[in-house]
């Protein structure tokens, strides 16, 4: 198990999840994409803290783990309260404020 | 040697259930494969030595996360098709059975029948104890303003979910 493929690994994750974020176009499946790409960076952190042998990378995923909670409990509510308003689900139809 | 066997199959699997998530046509086969790989991440996660984070890791975005997910996508009752009665097809039960040997594997992991192999243990570098020393000793104060950024997503989830006086 060599740091290299740790490294390529959660940069193949992170891409992924970025794929997600810039081609699908339901909200909640953008979400879920923005989820995976904060765990992609978990993947990087912890394999960092164990190859430099110190906890400072498993304290910062705590502290991801946390910020990404609530980045999840304010965009589930923002989703709703733009679902109720306007009925829209899809990404595309939300261009109130496109200039 | 068990180690990179381990870590090698659960990448594939990781990379697996990433695409499926993103790539899923229904959002809640999306939100299940997110589920899965948050579980395959928390197995990378005892692998590399980190068995506390991996606790962590199934607690909050398994058991907080993704409930919050489905509850959402269940709200907004996006196919709008008609509700089937439950069949009882291949998959359901195959899932059913899996649950029941994970139950299995569990109790017997704690009756201490099966032990994990030598690498992985629960103490030492990884540990809850080394991470809640470190956590409170060195960093007392992000640990303190972590507290305030999830009061302030109460706050703003409470906020916007609100029935505003406008409309």
């Amino acid at each position: 198990m060599s740091y290299q493929f740790l490294i390529i690994l959660s940069f193949v994750l992170f891409s992924i999840g970025m794929i997600g974020v810039a081609m699908r176009r339901n909200i909640i499946v953008v979400l879920i994409s923005l989820e995976l790409m904060l765990n992609a960076v978990n993947v990087l952190f912890i394999s960092a803290s164990k190859y430099m042998h110190t906890l400072d990378g498993q304290i910062f995923v705590i502290m991801v783990i946390t910020i990404a909670a609530a980045e999840t409990a304010i965009a589930l509510a923002l989703v709703v309260r733009i679902f109720k308003s306007l009925g829209i689900v899809k990404i595309d139809d939300l261009k109130k404020l496109k200039w | 040697m068990i180690d990179n066997i381990l870590l090698y199959t659960v990448s594939v699997f990781l990379i697996i259930t990433y695409a499926y998530a993103v790539f899923a046509n229904n959002p809640v086969y999306s939100a299940m494969a997110m589920g899965i790989s948050f579980f395959f991440t928390a197995l990378l996660f005892v692998i590399l030595g980190a068995p506390f984070i991996a606790a962590v890791q199934i607690i909050i975005y398994v058991g907080a996360m993704l409930v919050m997910f489905l509850f959402i996508i269940m709200m907004f009752d996006l196919n709008k098709s008609a509700v089937s009665p439950v069949r009882y097809k291949p998959s359901t039960i195959i899932s059913y059975l899996l649950i029941m040997l994970i139950l299995l594997i569990g109790f017997y992991m704690a009756r201490g029948v099966l032990r994990m192999p030598e690498g992985f243990t629960i103490r030492g570098f990884g540990s809850a104890e080394n991470i809640g020393f470190n956590l409170m000793r060195n960093y007392l104060l992000p640990f303190e303003l972590a507290s305030f950024v999830l009061l302030a997503g109460v706050f703003g989830a409470i906020t916007f979910i609100r029935k505003g006086k406008g409309s």
